[in-house]
């Protein structure tokens, strides 16, 4: 008989494979949404609001999201991952 | 004439053997249906939610069994319940594991995707008060992210709901469309896609 045409009609079906999250278990965080930016030579917040948000008055966002790294928004360092909410 | 008596006789009494050893069967087979109906009966609680396909043909095939015995057919019911008691077997195994693995994605996705959408929102909050949007986005492509927003929100609402009325299937369901609709929105927004959200 062939059982590709007469599927067994009690056939267990495949519980699948592998699924995300399960990867999350191996330590990475697979359902991390958080946007980094890595500050370049002449930027500030102001500019790096403007790139995300459009608009540059909405530099407090990213300061206050990063008050674990930043102390004043007139200063950020070179290479600093900020994160963009 | 004397011939044909013994020949009669003979095949009465062969009949009445028959009849006999027929009969003899009947004990046996009800107990054998008896046990794949207790077996398929305490495989059917989880299994109906899991597995309701396979259910659905155990059972048809134990109305089967069932008719044949009151056919009389003993010995079809002798070959055919101890089938039907291991296949119950099988199946409510095959049950637990599906629940023990719809249970860990929800898990996964329960503790993940609220984090997802919580991004979404940000982002969406802090776009709505720009007085001017980034390159690359319109205010339609806004207007649709929050569109998406909103669906996503109704969607995990009733995933969570799923979940607690015990309805795990239908929870993994509706969260694995939520995950789809965020990774459509995390792309609107020009956000980064988590890997979660990939697949």
């Amino acid at each position: 008989m062939d059982e590709k045409k007469n599927p067994d009609p009690w056939a267990i079906p495949d519980i699948g494979p592998e699924t995300d999250e399960k990867k999350s278990e191996s330590g990475a965080d697979a359902f991390d949404a958080t946007q980094w930016h890595e500050v370049k030579k002449g930027e500030t917040l102001w500019k790096i609001a403007e790139q995300y948000y459009g608009d540059g008055s909405l530099y407090p966002k990213i300061f206050d999201a990063n008050r674990d790294v930043l102390k004043d928004p007139n200063r950020i360092n070179i290479g600093q991952k900020l994160r963009i909410p | 004439m004397q011939r044909y008596v013994y020949s009669f006789v003979i095949m009465i009494l062969a009949a009445a053997l028959l009849a006999a050893c027929g009969s003899g069967d009947k004990g046996p087979a009800e107990t054998a249906l008896k046990a794949a109906e207790e077996a398929i009966n305490t495989a059917k609680g989880e299994a109906s939610k899991y597995m309701p396909d396979q259910v659905k043909s155990l059972e048809s095939a134990l109305a089967s069994t069932r008719e044949k015995l009151g056919k009389g057919d003993y010995k079809a019911v002798l070959s055919e319940a101890p089938a039907l008691t291991s296949k119950a077997q099988e199946i409510a195994s095959a049950a637990a594991a599906k629940k023990a693995e719809l249970t860990k994605s929800w898990e996964g996705l329960s503790s993940g995707m609220p984090r997802v959408v919580e991004a979404i929102k940000s982002r969406v909050d802090i776009l709505s008060q720009s007085k001017k949007l980034p390159a690359g986005m319109s205010a339609e492509t806004l207007a649709q992210a929050k569109a998406g927003l909103s669906e996503i929100t109704q969607q995990w609402t009733a995933a969570t709901e799923a979940s607690k009325g015990g309805n795990l299937m239908d929870a993994v369901a509706k969260a694995s469309s939520v995950k789809v609709k965020a990774a459509e929105v995390l792309t609107l927004l020009k956000m980064p896609v988590p890997e979660a959200l990939k697949s």
